[in-house]
């Protein structure tokens, strides 16, 4: 298992490394904007602009300067070509918003998305079932930032509710209550998507252990139906949607809730990326980036070992 | 939802009307000093208040040596000052400068060329230390140092340009400012006259700020301030707070010492966001411009809270006068007869501006207003036809953001009706300018606007269409109009300093025979913009500065 | 027990029936079971033909625009009137500084006409007083190109990198595993809206290959990246089990090439996963290009997108909801169609649901 889990940890960095390198690599050859003109204004001198150059290094070949902005990242000092704000800085300024939606629409999705499923299961085939597949379809058709701008008009902007507030985040620390009552728009938002999915993902995986072998064979052996339920068909049928949850969990952390960030105006490090995407500022991106894939990948190898766990059929070999 | 009009801001700098100012006494060549008489519009002081709570635009710095946009230049003005600045009052006096550090206007010589001011005594900044002469050298030398945006304007100063001068060595001090900290003296000697320099000193990127600032940005690790006011903490994005200077102690008479005890700002970027929680109360002042979509509700519902005005910008579509087909005079003219203003004022803004056939914005001693087109798609088209260049295809630029975006497309949409092939290119604003402003993009048709720096005809006309400015790359003058005669009279009244009834004649001039003579530019609306307020706020004290927009250290609560 | 059978695990009821179904209809082949399963399912088809419905109304765009409504999907109609029942009315509301100085706010687009201007805005005006019915069957146009377009290139390559990874393995194997697993590794909308940002600044001038920026391969190619693996791991998870069946080992015995054994082999197996993943992908992509276009990097202005008009449609939401809610609707419509029927065809294919799109 130690083995197992080192190499994946080297895969990881390796993974790393090549993701910041091709995610530069797009910004440096592809668009042709002179982050020294941006920082430099409207109304700035040519010596400004080579002064700026110098500065940031852009006269530098590309791996030079790749390297120096991995090495100024990773010590905290890097700094956006937009407004010298310190990157590191603002992406932990944008984390408490990310994980407040992020966990909390987890904590929404996993729980109603298995309870959903578990209840369309116990129906399969009569009229709760088909209730539930159908909003559960409905649920992953639902283009999330279209859902999100629907919401604050029925429920913020007064057609015909504005109890829910509109948009934006309030820190936990300030104020508990608001924090929440901001949060709820998106957390349900975000998390009617992943109730769909799970839900049918849950159902599906069910249907299908009911039918397996073993599971006969336990009720052929006279166990009671509670029991086997719970301990053989339901804990295999989460397996699968471990593994799920964590990649969808991990894709959310890092940024994937970048649309509903940007509809509610959560400054979150999802909303940061687009912001510096828009303005092709590449030191945030880098910065986004590494933030978003550091998570991806922890989370595989993190699901790759809960899997082996769990299902000791899958212990690699 | 993700970005306003931050393009607006950031481009449009600071915004000055100078509505009917007489301008002439303020623009250097004389010994005016104003008489430092109480804190601005006397009427509101002594109103004081304990907590002003603002809903704000990001800033892009709050640093005076760097920060260019409105959202920052509002707010900071009460927070960090200079040797001169504005006076507090609303109208076009708003637009007289009087000396703020300094103690009275400057001493200048009769070519022009050495300007010299004595600080006021015992000024000290917010942290207690006292304000040093040599403080303002180190001041201008600071935004050398950090490549400030606003570096370019104090190019006249001697020993700043040149290969061996501060601007490219950054080394030693800038010979052309002698400063004297037991005499409190400031000695500025210039290159040459510049009609416009005392505007220039009043600029953000002449505050003074103490000797020994890093020369990085400190925008989260607040400078000392000078004014009634100090930053006490910013978060960028999130929030910001200003408090009393504990030091103020009225040292600038000319400045209000300020009615709220404390500033509170949020920044919510999102104009809808911002809008509501201003008019749900939760929050004093909105400072974007109240979006179109709530605009008729505002107007219905809070007509009292509302207040609309229009400042010194000008919205204008470039046309490329050096490759076809708008090097064609008759093209060029055809476009104008294609735009209707009002119908972009109405559609794009809300109805939130004034058509415009000028360059210079209303307000200027220098305007006069131009009829010479109107809104005729026939006679477009029949210019078209005449011109011979029908048919063509032509490279439309504009920024990918709303307003902008949609006042492009519909550019690009009349262009179709009279007769060309329009190709749409909508730029991220991180990139737009700078791709406008290169010769290679051979744009032909390009978005543009421009907010004044400062009230003078030199900040729009040499900046922005003076055919010797054309430059390869970071162009200004993007629609590279070259028209030698107006070429002459540009550098011609350059040189002038004393603006008299005739030099002002001769600058209307300049703006008919490029607009309307040759056509050169399609000019269409004066921007506005609106002040919203929450109902606690007593609208008897709303004090509109044509220079620093709404004053809120002379606003007061019910 | 009897009452066990009946009241308890009543999915085994269900599980029975499918079972039976298969014992009893021997010696037909599984496509036509398939097709027979999929016609009894009256929903999945009706949602076919709903989808189909979509795509012939968006394919009829241009008849729509020049006789219905008389005007292009980019042709903007400001300050201009058009009649409604006898009266002007203006396209987009005037607003504006009087001569007495008033102001009065403007810019409200005209809301859904219907039938009431003679074909003309039956779904309104947008800001820019250009027709929306127009602009969403235009936009429905491009955001199922690029939905489909990039369905067909991701699947496609999918299906080779997985045919190659499963059936060679080893380095071949490892190599292309690393790429699914790197291109995974990107937070994914963020690479998308990197790319998507990046080639609309100038388009695609390398290699050989040249895209103008506004260019709808842009979206497409960039959607397909992004997702090959989404498709690929399942599909190479097949294979790879695939690959150690008998029928496998006795082609190889024959003497056949590596391309044959892929091709008319393994390929026919696994195509019913193909044809579910498909479908299934066409719906995936529809929506990562409205979000792509939401956030201004997918399809590119002034060209239509069901996405883009929402982007356009959300600055307008308090005086012109309309904007917002028509084009998310379609989306909604044409999404769940294709799901709905994706899932009729998984059922029909496989009713024990074994194919599944969990990575």
């Amino acid at each position: 298992m130690i083995p197992f889990i080192i190499r994946r940890l080297i895969g990881a960095i390796l993974v790393l490394i090549a993701v910041s390198f091709i995610t530069y690599l797009i910004f440096i050859k592809i668009p042709g904007g002179d982050p020294a003109f941006r920082i430099a204004g409207r109304t700035a001198t040519a010596q400004n602009i080579a002064d700026i150059r110098e500065k940031l290094r852009l006269n530098d070949p590309f791996y030079d300067q790749y390297w120096a902005m991995m090495k100024s990242l990773f010590s905290g000092s890097l700094v956006s070509y937009s407004s010298q704000l310190n990157v590191v800085d603002q992406i932990k300024a944008g984390i408490p918003a990310t994980f407040s939606l992020c966990i909390g629409a987890a904590i929404i999705w996993l729980f109603f998305g298995i309870l959903v499923g578990i209840i369309a299961a116990m129906t399969a085939g009569r009229w709760p079932d088909s209730a539930i597949t159908t909003l559960a379809l409905i649920g992953i058709s639902l283009p999330v930032f279209w859902l999100g701008l629907i919401a604050r008009y029925l429920f913020a902007e007064g057609h015909p509710f504005s109890f829910l507030p509109d948009g934006g985040y309030v820190p936990f620390t300030s104020n508990p209550w608001q924090w929440f009552v901001h949060l709820l728009m998106p957390w349900w938002v975000l998390a009617i998507l992943f109730i769909g999915f799970y839900g049918r993902v849950m159902r599906s995986n069910i249907l299908d252990t009911i039918n397996e072998d073993f599971v006969r064979t336990a009720k052929a052996k006279g166990l009671p139906y509670r029991r086997v339920m719970v301990k053989h068909v339901l804990r295999n049928s989460l397996i699968p949607i471990v593994t799920l949850f964590g990649l969808d969990f991990a894709a959310v952390i890092g940024g994937s809730a970048i649309l509903t960030e940007t509809v509610f105006d959560l400054k979150g490090v999802g909303w940061y990326a687009a912001q510096a995407v828009q303005d092709l500022d590449l030191p945030p991106i880098m910065g986004v980036t590494i933030y978003a894939t550091f998570f991806i990948v922890l989370f595989s190898v993190i699901v790759d070992v809960l899997y082996a766990y769990l299902d000791p059929r899958i212990r690699p070999t | 939802m993700t970005k306003r009009s931050r393009l607006t801001r950031f481009v449009g700098v600071l915004a000055l009307l100078a509505a009917l100012a007489f301008l002439a006494g303020c623009g250097g060549g004389g010994n005016k000093s104003s008489s430092g008489t109480g804190s601005g519009a006397g009427t509101n002081s002594g109103k004081t208040y304990s907590t002003l709570r603002v809903i704000w635009d990001a800033p892009d710095y709050m640093d005076p040596q760097l920060y260019y946009t409105v959202a920052a230049y509002q707010i900071n003005n009460y927070v960090w000052t200079g040797l001169l600045g504005y006076k507090h009052v609303a109208g076009p006096d708003g637009a007289t400068l009087v000396p703020y550090l300094a103690e009275s206007m400057p001493k200048i010589s009769a070519d022009g060329t050495d300007l010299k001011f004595t600080l006021r005594p015992n000024l000290h900044y917010s942290n207690g230390k006292p304000v040093k002469a040599s403080d303002f050298a180190y001041s201008i030398e600071r935004a050398f140092k950090m490549d400030s945006p606003g570096v370019g304007f104090f190019s006249a100063i001697k020993g700043v340009s040149g290969a061996s001068g501060y601007a490219a060595t950054k080394k030693g001090h800038i010979s052309g400012i002698i400063t004297n900290d037991a005499n409190r003296t400031i000695e500025i000697k210039l290159d040459h006259p510049e009609g416009d320099i005392l505007y220039i000193l009043a600029l953000e990127f002449a505050h003074v700020v103490p000797s020994g600032t890093p020369a990085t940005d400190q925008s989260t690790h607040p400078i000392p301030a000078t004014g009634p006011y100090e930053l006490q903490s910013y978060s960028p994005n999130r929030s910001f707070k200003l408090i009393r200077n504990p030091h103020w102690n009225n040292q600038i008479p000319t400045m209000p010492s300020g009615n709220p005890d404390q500033v509170v700002g949020t920044i919510i970027t999102d104009p809808v966001a911002a809008y509501q929680r201003v008019a749900s109360d939760k929050a004093d002042y909105d400072f974007q411009p109240v979006p179109n979509d709530r605009l008729p509700e505002a107007q219905s519902k809070y007509k009292d809270r509302l207040r609309i005005y229009t400042n010194a910008n000008t919205y204008y579509y470039a046309l490329n006068n050096a490759i076809p087909p708008f090097n064609n005079m008759k093209a060029r003219e055809a476009v104008q007869y294609a735009v209707d203003p009002q119908a972009i004022i109405s559609g794009v803004y809300g109805g939130l501006g004034r058509p415009t056939q000028n360059f210079l914005p209303p307000g200027y001693p220098q305007y006069k207003k131009i009829n010479a087109w109107n809104f005729d798609l026939a006679k477009a088209k029949q210019l078209v036809q005449q011109s011979g260049t029908a048919g063509a295809t032509v490279d439309v630029y504009g920024p990918n953001e709303d307003p902008s975006k949609a006042s492009t497309e519909y550019l690009a949409g009349q262009l179709t009706k009279i007769g060309y092939k329009p190709k749409l290119h909508l730029l991220s604003h991180a990139v737009y300018f700078q791709t406008i402003g290169n010769q290679a993009t051979k744009a032909q048709a390009m978005f543009t606007d421009w907010y004044q720096d400062y009230p003078h005809p030199i900040d729009w006309f040499d900046t922005l269409l003076n055919g010797n400015r054309i430059t390869k790359i970071h162009n200004n003058n993007v629609g590279n109009v070259n028209v030698p005669s107006v070429n002459k009279e540009i550098e011609a009244l350059k040189k002038i300093t004393t603006l008299t009834p005739q030099v002002n004649d001769r600058w209307a001039k300049v703006d008919k025979d490029l607009m309307a003579t040759y056509h050169t530019t399609v000019p269409y609306m004066n921007r506005s913009s609106t002040d919203f307020f929450s109902s606690k706020m007593d609208m008897n004290c709303y004090v509109f500065s044509v220079v620093l927009y709404w004053d809120w250290g002379l606003s007061c609560q019910h | 027990m009897a009452t066990e059978s009946t009241t308890d695990f009543t999915l085994d009821t269900a599980a029975a029936l499918a079972a039976d179904e298969e014992g009893a209809i021997e010696g037909k082949s599984p496509w036509l079971l398939a097709w027979r399963r999929l016609r009894r399912n009256y929903v999945a088809i009706g949602f076919f033909f709903l989808f189909v419905a979509i795509v012939v109304l968006c394919l009829c765009a241009p008849l729509y625009a020049n006789h219905v409504a008389h005007t292009g999907p980019n042709t903007g109609h400001l300050g201009e009137t058009f009649t409604r029942n006898g009266k002007q009315v203006p396209v987009v509301s005037k607003g504006g500084f009087d001569a007495s100085g008033q102001f009065h706010a403007g810019g409200i687009p005209i809301g859904p006409q219907l039938w009431h201007a003679g074909g003309r805005y039956v779904f309104g005006a947008d800001d820019q007083g250009r027709d929306v019915a127009v602009r969403l069957l235009y936009g429905g146009l491009n955001s199922l190109l690029v939905g489909i377009g990039s369905a067909i290139i991701c699947t496609l390559f999918a299906i080779i990198f997985a045919l190659l990874a499963g059936y060679f393995g080893g380095k071949t194997d490892w190599v292309i595993s690393r790429g699914f697993d790197l291109i995974w590794a990107f937070p994914v909308l963020l690479l998308a809206i990197a790319l998507g940002t990046a080639l609309s600044i100038n388009g695609f001038h390398h290699f050989g290959i040249n895209i103008q920026s506004g260019s709808l391969w842009i979206p497409i190619l960039v959607i397909s990246i992004v997702l090959i693996p989404y498709v690929g791991r399942p599909l190479r998870g097949q294979i790879l089990s695939l690959r150690e069946k008998e029928f496998i080992e006795a082609a190889t015995a024959q003497g056949a090439s590596s391309w044959r054994v892929m091709l008319s082999e393994l390929l026919p197996n696994i195509a019913s996963s193909i044809l579910v993943f498909f479908t299934l992908i066409i719906a995936t992509n529809i929506l990562t290009e409205a979000g792509l276009s939401f956030l201004g990097a997918g399809v590119q202005p002034p060209n239509p997108s069901w996405g883009t008009m929402i982007a356009d449609g959300q600055d307008r939401i308090a005086t012109a909801p309309w904007l917002t809610i028509i084009p998310g609707i379609m989306i909604v419509l044409t999404v769940l169609s294709l799901n709905v029927f994706g899932d009729g065809l998984r059922d029909a294919l496989d009713p024990r649901a074994k194919v599944r799109m969990d990575a």
